[in-house]
């Protein structure tokens, strides 16, 4: 009996550890994980009568005006992949990651009423956004593989090759970079608010310093953006996805192991800040 | 060893009077400059101080608890009373680990509950089936938990009929039924309700009568 009371001694004190990720608390409420996803995900389409088919015609929008906007007024080269796949392939990708991160950025103040009644490890919060996100990403990405499989039917050379296999690795660094950016940004916006108006329109530049709406090659020439678009973790991942799938694009090793890791130290940086902040934001918010 | 459930130590809890803007920042600075660079004391940490409402506050801080120790022993029931402002909520937000204390600290045995103002973690447009099992997650229960307990949930809130429908469209009673239902269904070793409210307290009085 003493025993099993030990396991559950909990100590309250004004500072934790530096690094404290308790997974075992996290895997506890896992319950809790799976309702904030599943109500993101049905109070997404609610009063609606189209219902889940909005998952799919979002994108689809989305690639039309590209198409229009960007294909045809601008006539942005596409590196000869056909424009709907190419768009598809971008918005897929940069609408998971510009998404997830502008909901994980507030995490603390959209979460402040029911923060501020209960425990639950506050993690679980972005955690959900996060892989509500991803659902949402695969939604999508069923979209292109529809699209894709019309082109293929059609005739239209499309070079899926061995690459494609890195999809997995593609979202581990996606996810994770959101989910520390967000996280970080969330945890800096608690106190002080001045960094939330930055946040749209730094998430707008970043899509334009990322091969979303034109191919890596189109920049190789000019020397000057050159070095921004490729310290962009995001841009061997967007290329990487576009070379396995439809072999264009450019492809490195380096540039993708430079992805993973900066996701991952990002990460780890998050979780540092989010811990310090989650204990005692509730005074500042 | 005692055998207590709850152990506070020397607890004490500090708020920042007025709003947060520029003004505060100049004040964080000063904090982190002194403690961090200079190795010193916090200089807002000041010792004898004496919390009266109706003063005015000269360097924009309050002690919303000072101090405090006590030991709640197992099985014990403990009510804290006090006039507006005093510290009770604090003291159960520091215990349900909401927020933090300034210093001291707390050592607790068992798992902790705390029971929520009427409404939070309700989501309007979700139905009231959705909402038991949301707010029963936040509560810490786990989906068999609740699911075991979720007949006998809505019985007792009388509510099968709307189970189905947004809880938006619920009138203010039923909410409060179907919200305050799985609360007290569960069973923790250590309780905290925050405060009673008064729709809170005529559900009792009506469950009584």
């Amino acid at each position: 009996m003493t025993d099993r009371k030990k396991d559950t001694e909990l100590l309250i004190e004004p500072h934790g550890k530096l690094i404290y990720l308790n997974l075992g608390e996290i895997w506890r409420y896992k319950d809790l994980l799976e309702m904030y996803i599943k109500r993101d995900i049905v109070t997404f389409y609610k009063q609606t009568i189209l219902g889940p088919i909005w998952f799919f015609i979002q994108p689809i929008f989305t690639t039309i005006v590209f198409m229009f906007v960007f294909g045809g007024l601008a006539k942005i080269p596409t590196d000869g992949i056909p424009q709907p796949l190419f768009y598809l392939a971008g918005i897929t990708l940069w609408n998971y990651f510009s998404e997830s991160l502008t909901k994980t950025s507030d995490t603390f103040l959209t979460n402040q009423a029911i923060f501020g009644k209960v425990y639950f490890p506050r993690l679980i919060a972005p955690l959900s956004v996060t892989i509500t996100g991803l659902i949402k990403m695969m939604i999508q990405f069923l979209v292109f593989v529809i699209v894709y499989i019309y082109f293929v039917a059609k005739g239209t050379h499309v070079g899926l090759n061995i690459y494609a296999l890195l999809f997995p690795v593609l979202i581990f660094i996606l996810a994770s970079l959101t989910l520390g950016f967000g996280i970080i940004i969330s945890s800096l916006t608690t106190k002080y608010r001045d960094l939330k108006f930055l946040i749209t329109f730094a998430i707008q530049l970043w899509m334009y310093a990322t091969p979303v709406i034109y191919p890596l090659s189109v920049m190789s020439g000019s020397k000057k953006y050159m070095w921004l678009i490729q310290a962009n973790p995001l841009t061997s991942v967007m290329e990487t996805f576009k070379y396995g799938f439809l072999g264009q694009g450019t492809f490195s090793w380096l540039a993708l192991g430079y992805s993973f890791l900066f996701s991952v130290i990002i990460l780890l940086v998050g979780i540092i800040i989010f811990n310090r902040v989650e204990r005692s934001f509730m005074d500042v918010i | 060893m005692s055998d207590f459930a709850i152990k506070f130590e020397d607890i004490s809890k500090q708020y920042q009077l007025g709003s947060i803007g520029t003004g505060t920042l100049s004040h964080d600075l000063k904090r982190w400059w002194t403690i961090h660079v200079r190795g010193q004391e916090d200089p807002y940490l000041k010792i004898g101080q004496v919390n009266e409402q109706s003063d005015k506050s000269s360097d924009g801080i309050v002690w919303a608890l000072r101090d405090i120790n006590l030991e709640v022993k197992d099985g014990e029931v403990l009510g804290i009373i006090g006039k507006n402002g005093a510290g009770k909520s604090t003291l159960l937000k520091i215990l349900s680990r909401v927020t933090t204390p300034t210093t001291g600290r707390i050592t607790a045995r068992g798992r902790i509950a705390s029971l929520l103002e009427v409404g939070t973690g309700f989501h309007p447009e979700m139905t009231g089936r959705e909402n038991i099992f949301m707010n029963g997650s936040i509560m810490g229960m786990t989906k068999t938990e609740i699911r075991s307990k979720f007949d006998e949930i809505v019985d007792f809130a009388g509510v099968a009929k709307y189970i189905d429908t947004p809880v938006k469209r619920y009138w203010l009673l039923m909410r409060y039924l179907l919200w305050v239902t799985p609360s007290s269904r569960k069973k923790r070793s250590v309780k905290c309700r925050m405060s009673v409210s008064p729709a809170e307290e005529q559900y009792y009085l009506s469950v009584i009568i």
